[in-house]
């Protein structure tokens, strides 16, 4: 809500600067943001337009006299409404305009020109800028504009929390402010309007909750036409247009006191019947905004012999609208109930200044005085009489609860000592009715404050006067140990330093996906009911498809040589409902171009499925002492991929990225490799408490076994196999050698080398202990694999 | 026999003055003066022929003497010796690059997850993770924002049916953990959290939340007000200046925003909001609101990163941009 810093001033003594008066705003509860404003411009002055010639060189242009109440200047100006006798607001030659805009003398089509006539935009006023702005009759020509009239548009912007419907008008606002300077808020002068009983109204309510009060009245002789200066003013200042004098009534009402009416033709409505009802399905509703809406169940309505003509507290009818040849008019001004208002507008999404009141609960005891308001400014400014009686359906009247409010309880919340006279005078100026008790008061918190409804609702109230900053810090929580694991995710954090040493850089993707990427694997994602897009519709099932967008993403960018990783969780829907979607988490990784970079000293190398390999190995058997092994199964976004088993789980896969999910990068691609772990069957293995093994001292024999083997011959099995003879005095085995060659080996063979290292635990080992055990791993080779020894 | 002892270390001296810094020749030295019939040796036989009250005296000058010269030989030995082990090294460019290793980094949300956690966990926080996908009674009910109340335009929620959401703040978490365990309890919650709103420099469809819930007995705003400036204070520096404003959130009366002063913008920047937990939500979940308080704070990971590090996009932290992250490595 913008608030006129001029229109406050009404209701209660200000005499900070908008910017002190912004920073108590916020520091109250009502976050104020000043709007871009120039408090002060000097050189813009009051000019009056003495003539206007038509530009010879152009159409749109007007070479214009323009004087300062010393001499004249020459401007050209291009806009449509500048007229002779006009006062403007004239930016003299030397003068800045907000944006640092600096005037100076011109040439426009060979007229010299001395200065600029301004529209509301140049001056930062409005949005205005179809023409100058034109201002009112009584300022003298030559002072200064800002100080003699501009001052009327500095506002400030203030955001209301939902639960504050009291602090959406200027009253509102005032009321804070006086209550937190101590300062008197002057009370609303309105006089009740003594109707004659000339025209009857008809209202029936077919449902109370929905409409607990309704007034109406009618009021003739009205004559439609443009609103007084200080009116169009204020509503300028407050972010509204001027219509015409009765629609700005209505309006200047709804920011002065917060409470929404609104004002039918009363010769549209027949015999003046009113019904407040929900409306029917099917029923249709031309609105003042132009828009037709399809109504439901969940909106209310005003009808009128069988049709609608306004949308309760949202917004009014196209037909039953004031128009300029309106001469009797019939003012609503009702309390409809919050719920039912914030589900009709929700329904239709059409917010308004009014259905934004009525959902935060409006007051149902200020409907009278807005009523009388209205009345009071139709007769002052459209010369209209009230002809009939003020009627006034409000069956059972809305009282609030009594709350008792402890002193002894301000003090258990906040932990603030607060004097009694302090509490008092922030109940007094909020209008909360009190009773005062030994330590504590029996308090009546007035109807326009539906927030207040509890004793905690006070104290806030108290809190939020006295100031939050005025609470003292108490740097002491009282303490209470537990024995619970303190971070359940610490063995994530290991995988990610780990990573990280790897050169991995870890990535958040995005967890929504389209259908297309959700949809890769087998596993059926969760769908948004209410996707942002099409393109986020669903929650992932992976990770590596993020990853696979990250580095697509790099290599556009000409990042060549990259490992990223991802630890998130990802979900699926084993079946309908929440009971159905799993959460789990995942450890994804993808490796692009080469592992180490080419460099003086050499040339780097690529990386390949034995990088991811050497990597996974490192982190789940070197670090976390789990078992890893492969079996070759197909993964949809892999070409060429394997399931990855830890302790036996299956609990991932790893490959070659698929050439079809990059086929929008043309580079190759043949180093691009990814896996992907659900960490969730395995997260209770990943522990890091090793414990210590003695370290073996005596000496190791290293011996070398080289076995021709068939091309096609896993060197796995015959590590098991030599594992399997050499039974505990083997230490370690390692393929360490590879050679194919057809000519020297024969067809479809390869030659393997296999370095063993034998360590016994208690003694030192002789030629004579692993020899036997050599000849025994070449004798079952050569039975079970077809191997023979090479020499 | 002194001028002879002076006369062979004179003429010592001068050898190895003039001697070349290469060991050629090194060893002729050495014999020719400390060898076994070197000059010192032969000193030694001419000592027979000294008077016998003389002799001690001369003794003990000429052992003076042979030490001297073997020192000094020894240092010169080992003086060429360096230089020669120096100029037979291979010739070194210490001005060409090392070989890097690789660099891999952690997200810059995650350090500063870490660092976050890290501070609560030194006032005695524990840390608790939930659901993300959860039904609206833990999302919004509980948490004492109601269905049809202008509240829950607060947060634009994505819905998987009418009744489930992502979850739009980690509250959910809140809710689960009083609803499984007694009071007291002191923990702070991390996890990713979903808002349906249009992505841009400012805002994204998802960022990640720490709340933070500490029920107990006799638990005040004062004390809220004294946890949350020991938050600011170590995550941005103890001179950091900050403000507590009043606000709305449905779960917590009273609720404050806490702002810090931007020196740069010159401006107050918004980084939490917190409050005193809502009686509501303490009878939510089973606890007697006449017996037990608490307060509660929520803050995005994504904000604070940002104010920390001068970060101006969050679009920056999901594109996996390498450039991004090996600034933060």
């Amino acid at each position: 809500m913008i608030v006129s810093f001029d229109w406050l001033k009404d209701f209660t003594q200000i005499d900070e600067s908008r910017e002190e008066l912004a920073e108590i705003l916020s520091s109250i509860g009502l976050e104020a943001e000043i709007k871009p404003f120039p408090d002060i411009l000097p050189g813009v002055i009051i000019g009056l337009v003495e003539n206007t010639i038509k530009h010879p060189d152009a159409d749109k242009l007007k070479v214009c006299t323009i004087n300062d109440g010393v001499k004249t200047h020459q401007v050209i100006c291009g806009a449509p409404n500048i007229k002779a006798g006009q006062k403007i607001p004239f930016a003299t030659v030397g003068s800045v305009l907000p944006g640092n805009f600096k005037i100076k003398k011109a040439n426009i089509r060979g007229i010299d020109s001395f200065g600029m006539v301004c529209s509301e935009r140049e001056l930062n006023i409005t949005d205005e800028h179809e023409g100058i702005m034109v201002l009112p009759d009584g300022l003298k020509i030559g002072e200064n504009f800002m100080t003699s009239y501009g001052y009327k548009f500095s506002s400030i912007e203030i955001d209301i929390t939902p639960n504050r419907p009291d602090a959406f008008s200027h009253y509102g606002v005032a009321r804070d402010l006086a209550t937190y300077k101590n300062n008197p808020l002057k009370p609303l002068k309105i006089q009740n309007a003594k109707g004659k009983n000339l025209e009857e109204i008809t209202i029936s309510i077919e449902n109370q909750e929905d409409c607990p009060r309704y007034i109406a009245g009618v009021v003739n002789n009205i004559i439609v036409g443009p609103s007084p200066a200080w009116m169009v003013e204020r509503l300028k200042a407050s972010g509204l247009r001027s219509i015409n004098n009765v629609v700005d009534i209505s309006n200047y009402v709804l920011l002065e006191i917060g409470h929404p009416t609104h004002i039918f033709d009363s010769k549209k409505i027949k015999n003046k019947e009113i019904l407040v009802r929900r409306a029917k399905k099917n029923e249709n509703l031309q609105t003042l905004d132009g828009n037709n809406y399809e109504l439901t169940i969940e909106n209310l309505v005003i009808a009128n012999s069988n049709d609608p003509i306004a949308l309760a507290g949202v917004i009014g009818g196209m037909k039953s609208s004031v128009t300029l040849d309106t001469k009797s008019v019939l003012i609503e001004s009702a309390y409809f109930d919050p719920i039912t208002i914030r589900k009709s507008s929700k329904v239709l999404s059409l917010s308004t200044d009014a259905s934004k009141r009525f959902e935060r609960g409006s007051d149902p005891n200020v409907c009278d005085k807005a009523f009388h308001r209205i009345v009071q400014l139709l007769q002052d400014l459209a010369g209209g009489e009230l002809v009939s009686r003020m009627i006034d359906i409000y069956p059972n009247s809305i009282k609030k609860q009594k709350i008792k409010l402890r002193k002894s309880e301000i003090f258990y919340v906040l932990g603030l000592d607060i004097a009694m006279e302090n509490v008092e005078n922030i109940l007094a100026g909020l209008e909360i009715d009190f009773e005062k008790k030994i330590d504590s008061w029996i308090c009546k918190p007035p109807t326009f404050r539906p927030d207040i409804t509890r004793e905690i609702d006070l104290i806030e109230e108290v809190a939020r006067i006295f100031g939050y900053n005025n609470i003292p810090i108490d740097n002491s929580i009282n303490g209470n140990y537990n024995f619970l694991e303190s971070d359940s995710e610490n063995k994530y954090d290991f995988i990610r330093n780990y990573c990280a040493g790897l050169g991995f850089h870890q990535i958040y993707s995005n967890s929504l996906q389209n259908e297309t990427d959700s949809h890769r694997s087998d596993l059926i994602p969760v769908k948004m009911l209410n996707p942002l897009s099409r393109d986020m519709a669903f929650l992932r099932t992976h990770l590596i498809i993020g990853l696979i967008t990250s580095a697509i993403f790099n290599i556009k960018n000409g990042t060549n040589n990259f490992r990223l990783f991802e630890l998130g969780n990802t979900h699926q829907q084993l079946k309908a409902g929440l009971e159905g979607v799993l959460e789990s988490k995942h450890f994804a990784g993808i490796i692009f171009g080469k592992n180490s970079m080419d460099s003086i000293h050499g040339e780097g190398t690529f990386e390949d499925l034995y990088s991811l390999k050497g990597i996974l190995s490192f982190i789940f058997e070197i670090k976390f002492n789990t078992k890893l092994e492969y079996k070759e199964e197909s993964f949809n976004c892999f070409d060429g991929s394997y399931a990855i088993f830890i302790n036996r789980q299956k609990v991932g896969y790893m490959g070659k990225i698929s050439d079809s999910m990059t086929s929008d990068i043309k580079i190759n691609k043949s180093s691009l490799y990814g896996f992907e772990i659900n960490l969730e069957p395995i997260k209770g293995m990943l522990n890091r408490n090793n414990k210590f093994k003695e370290i073996n001292l005596y000496p190791e024999i290293n011996r070398d076994l080289n076995l021709v083997l068939s091309s096609n011959q896993d060197a796995g099995d015959i590590v098991k196999l030599i594992s399997k003879v050499g039974k505990k005095l083997i230490k370690k085995i390692t393929p360490s050698n590879l050679f194919n060659n057809s000519e020297t080996l024969g067809l479809n063979l390869k030659s393997l080398t296999f370095s063993i290292v034998f360590q016994h635990p208690s003694k030192t080992l002789e030629d004579k202990d692993v020899n036997p055990i050599i000849d025994e791993i070449i004798r079952v080779a050569e039975k079970d694999f077809l191997a023979k020894l090479r020499v | 026999m002194q001028e002879q002892l002076e006369s062979v270390r004179k003429s010592f001296l001068t050898d190895l003055e003039s001697f070349p810094d290469n060991s050629t020749g090194l060893q002729d030295l050495k014999t020719k003066y400390l060898g076994r019939k070197g000059q010192v040796a032969s000193l030694f036989t001419h000592l027979g022929k000294v008077d016998n009250a003389d002799r001690p005296k001369f003794g003990q000058l000429l052992n003076l003497l042979k030490n001297e010269l073997q020192s000094l030989y020894d240092k010169k030995e080992l003086s060429i010796s360096a230089k020669d082990a120096s100029s037979n090294r291979p010739y070194i460019d210490i001005t060409l690059p090392g070989r890097s290793p690789s660099n891999g980094s952690i997200h810059i949300l995650e350090q500063t997850l870490l660092e976050i956690k890290e501070i609560f966990k030194s006032i005695g926080f524990n840390i608790a993770y939930g659901p993300e996908v959860d039904d609206d009674y833990h999302n919004f009910t509980a948490l004492n924002v109601p269905e049809h109340h202008p509240s829950r335009d607060m947060q634009d929620t994505f819905f998987i049916d009418p009744q489930t959401v992502l979850r739009s703040h980690t509250s959910n978490v809140q809710i689960h953990l009083m609803e499984t365990s007694d009071p007291p309890l002191r923990f702070i919650v991390p996890g990713r959290v979903y808002r349906n709103e249009a992505i841009g420099y400012k805002s994204y469809c998802l960022f990640h939340q720490v709340e933070g819930i500490y029920i107990n007995q006799n638990v005040t705003f004062s004390q809220l007000k004294g946890c949350i400036e020991y938050f600011v204070k170590k995550m941005f520096g103890p001179k950091k200046k900050m403000r507590f404003r009043p606000s709305f959130f449905p779960f917590t009366e009273p609720s404050a925003e806490v702002d810090m002063w931007d020196d740069e913008k010159n401006q107050w920047m918004e980084i939490l909001g917190c409050g005193m937990v809502d009686p509501a939500v303490i009878s939510n979940v089973g606890y007697d609101p006449g017996k037990w308080k608490g307060f509660a704070f929520g803050m995005g990971v994504e904000r604070i990163a940002m104010l920390k590090h001068k970060i101006n996009d969050i679009r920056l932290f999901y594109n996996g941009d390498v450039r991004f992250s090996e600034q933060f490595s």
